[in-house]
């Protein structure tokens, strides 16, 4: 059962009772909340996410709660809470959904150390995946989604989950955080698109996100392992172009990187090392988001065996 | 109803989780991430030989945690590593305090601790050079808050804490361990004299001082710091170091001495009754005679310590301020490259070396 | 935790015997002769050129001093040993040591 068949009904009760556990990605997720808006947001952008039953132990047990305010002509706030951990300042109830994101991203860097965990969006393509890898702002989000429209599979927005025994991918492909510009840019470029409501004025600017595409949902189990490793960086004034990296600087950038480098140690030297030793790295600085997707796509149509020449700065 | 402090009775009968469901499960989770516990949690499972017992998905959960508490011991290993090599190397003596000791000491008490910071106790006369000889070797005085002033001149460490240029971590050197909630102002030579050295040529405060050093911080005047995690280690220490004949016999005599008799009664007696500590009856009566307070003192205290015993809701929590990483963790060693045509020698000569000894 | 760590030597120090500790269980990654190692003592990992690799190697291949590793590079290179390249071998020992990379040897 998917959490849009639910009736509205049914989605608040679970929400407001012993919460509703949901699969994504690798992880079992147990939601409750009394905050409708924040309830019904949710349920448009994770409409179609398996509903787990009570028999799941969880991974991560979060509450989004009503935070008194404080001084009344103040907009109602709201909390997020992980493990009865408040990693957050309180924030106005009508962004609930990107702070729950954000949330959600918390849990996963500080408690998922199953798996070297990167910064970076991942799609794939003919069993291959792609690391775009990068700090926010990068423009990683938004070339993501331009992929997404020529027909790459979605395999995570916002981390790579590298598991670190057998070097794949797992898949988390959560809602998509489209950011300023980049909101109206990207129904253009994958016209399928379906945006949740945009939300204003929060910490990022405006926000809205992309649901993900029902296919990527249903292939959530299916992992697939790294064959590029690309680092967008966004400017306005860059020249499109796709720079190999050596497979060394590919090594370091990459680690910049990664969350929890440091935690995994040996684990994640060795596993680090066998992604680049098997991948190709490039930089890609970008202007125009078509043109970086069209040279992202044209790695796909390389074979395995014409790899990254010799000379290679 | 007071909330259940499951994960307080899971470390006193660990075989509790034994057909433990999905919420119980759940709500043990919840309370040792919330009081960092996780790890160690798993340790008490493993020793109590149940680890079949937890399900998969718990199972996933605990050992990520241990990865983190295995970096954070690493990390903790190897400030004492570059410490010797800075201090000890240059002729200044070194106590291990806390964490620091319990791992070096390989105590099973060390196994799923994470330490944020590292504390080391110093001769008092060598204190002013040793921090010189510290900051000219990559520490630097740590920037403090108000709140961070306070504490320290609270508890008299005198020296601010100090961290490390390029690793970022923590050092606290101390003079002197008790002051100033002793009220005999005991001379630390006592500490260093009834020392004991470790494998790698740290000293470490000998057992019945290391014990009545986790009771003081615990049971301070006003408030209880350390929590549940604390009173673990209290009682795990006795539990080793009780194997022995000397411990019980010391310990109460030494808080005698330190006048430390009131924290040393409340850890001895909330381990065995929280905990389920074995506490050998002549020295509970004991600590008992000479160290517990009157009636009334002891109820406000039992609701003090009941309290911060159990992982609070997060509403009543402060927000949680996280340290980001600040440098690039691989460190570059690049001496600048010769010329190019040398630079095409060597790599042709290492290539040859390579696959030369390989055919 | 680390042999000889008790023993004083200063990089400079004409009379240091230097080499890396069995304690830091090296591991090795190269890639194009860029090298990427581990010390699983420090948890740190580490990008060295082709000749702060090879000088890294020598010093856990065996103890030296610091003359008698510009020797061996030179050797292994065939280069002079007051070629510019080995005139930076001073400062990479304090590096390495200053990184816990190697330690004076007492053996």
């Amino acid at each position: 059962m998917k959490i849009g068949d639910l009736t509205s009904d049914q989605l608040y009760q679970r929400f407001g009772g012993a919460g509703l556990r949901a699969r994504i990605g690798p992880f079992v997720f147990r939601l409750r909340s009394s905050i409708g808006s924040f309830v019904e947001d949710f349920g448009f952008a994770y409409a179609d996410f398996p509903v787990c039953d009570e028999s799941e132990v969880s991974d991560f047990r979060i509450r989004l709660v009503p935070a008194p305010r404080w001084r009344p002509w103040r907009e109602a706030m709201a909390r997020f809470c992980a493990e009865e951990i408040s990693p957050f300042e309180t924030f106005p109830r009508r962004i609930a959904l990107p702070w729950a994101e954000w949330g959600f991203n918390w849990c996963i860097y500080t408690y998922a150390h199953q798996f070297l965990i990167f910064h970076s969006a991942v799609v794939e393509r003919g069993g291959r995946a792609a690391i775009l890898a990068g700090p926010s702002g990068s423009g990683k989000s938004t070339l993501c989604a331009a992929l997404l429209g020529r027909g790459w599979r979605l395999l995570s927005d916002e981390f790579a989950l590298l598991d670190p025994e057998h070097g794949w991918l797992l898949p988390i492909p959560r809602p998509v955080a489209l950011k300023d510009a980049s909101i109206e840019l990207i129904p253009t470029l994958l016209p399928q698109a379906r945006l949740g409501p945009v939300f204003a004025a929060t910490r990022k600017g405006r926000i809205a996100h992309l649901r993900p595409p029902t296919e990527a949902v249903e292939r959530q189990a299916e992992p697939a392992k790294p064959a590029w490793v690309v680092f967008p960086t966004h400017a306005d004034n860059a020249v499109t172009k796709l720079e190999p990296l050596r497979k060394a600087a590919g090594f370091v950038r990459l680690e910049s990187n990664c969350f929890n480098y440091r935690e995994l140690g040996r684990s994640a030297f060795e596993a680090l090392g066998n992604v680049i030793e098997k991948a190709s790295c490039f930089a890609l600085p970008f202007t125009d988001v078509e043109t970086a997707a069209e040279l992202v796509d044209g790695l796909a149509e390389v074979q395995p065996a014409a790899a990254v020449p010799l000379d290679a700065a | 109803m007071p909330p259940d402090n499951l994960l307080l009775r899971v470390f006193a009968d660990p075989a509790l989780i034994v057909g433990l469901g999905v919420e119980g499960w759940e709500l043990l989770l919840v309370q040792a991430r919330t009081a960092n516990l996780t790890a160690r949690l798993s340790y008490w499972i493993e020793d109590a030989g149940i680890t079949a017992e937890v399900p998969d998905r718990v199972a996933t959960q605990l050992a990520a945690a241990r990865v983190v508490a295995a970096s954070r011991r690493r990390a903790l290993e190897w400030e004492v590593n570059r410490l010797h090599r800075v201090l000890t190397a240059a002729g200044y003596p070194m106590l291990l305090l806390k964490g620091a000791a319990y791992a070096v000491a390989g105590l099973p008490l060390a196994r799923g601790r994470t330490p944020l910071d590292i504390d080391i106790m110093v001769p008092r006369n060598l204190l002013e050079r040793i921090e010189r000889h510290l900051v000219g070797h990559g520490w630097e005085p740590a920037e403090l808050d108000i709140y961070d002033r306070r504490y320290y001149q609270r508890w008299s460490h005198e020296l601010p804490p100090l961290v490390h240029r390029e690793r970022g971590t923590e050092l606290d050197v101390h003079h002197t361990i008790l002051a100033p909630l002793s009220r005999l102002r005991p001379d630390p030579a006592a500490f260093w004299r009834s020392g004991v050295t470790l494998r790698d040529g740290s000293r470490a405060l000998c057992p019945t001082h290391m014990a009545l050093h986790v009771a003081v911080h615990l049971f301070q005047e006003g408030e209880i710091a350390g929590g549940l995690g604390g009173l673990v280690d209290f009682g795990e220490l006795c539990r080793y170091f009780g194997r022995g004949p000397d411990f019980w016999r010391q310990l109460v005599p030494d808080a005698v001495e330190l006048g430390l008799v009131r924290p040393l009664y409340y850890a001895l007696y909330y381990a065995s009754e929280l905990l389920g500590t074995t506490v050998p009856d002549p020295v509970m009566a004991e600590a008992s005679r000479v160290g517990r307070p009157p009636a009334p003192i002891r109820a406000a205290m039992d609701r003090m310590v009941r309290r911060a015993m159990l992982p609070e809701l997060a509403e009543y929590r402060t927000p949680w301020w996280w340290v980001s990483r600040t440098c690039l963790y691989i460190r570059s060693h690049w001496l600048r490259m010769p010329p190019l045509p040398l630079a095409r020698h060597l790599l042709r000569k290492a290539w040859v070396r390579r696959f030369a000894a390989a055919s | 935790m680390s042999d000889g760590a008790c023993t004083s030597g200063q990089a400079g120090e004409e009379g240091t015997v230097w080499a890396v500790p069995p304690a830091n269980g090296l591991e090795w990654q190269e890639f194009d002769n860029e090298f990427l190692v581990y010390n699983s003592a420090s948890g740190q990992t580490h990008h060295l050129n082709l000749l702060a690799g090879e000088a890294l190697r020598c010093l856990e291949d065996e103890a030296v001093r610091t003359y008698e590793l510009v020797r061996r590079l030179a050797d292994r290179f065939e280069i002079a040993e007051d070629s510019p390249s080995l005139q930076t071998i001073d400062q990479l020992i304090r590096e390495f040591d200053e990184l816990g990379l190697i330690a004076p040897s007492t053996s």
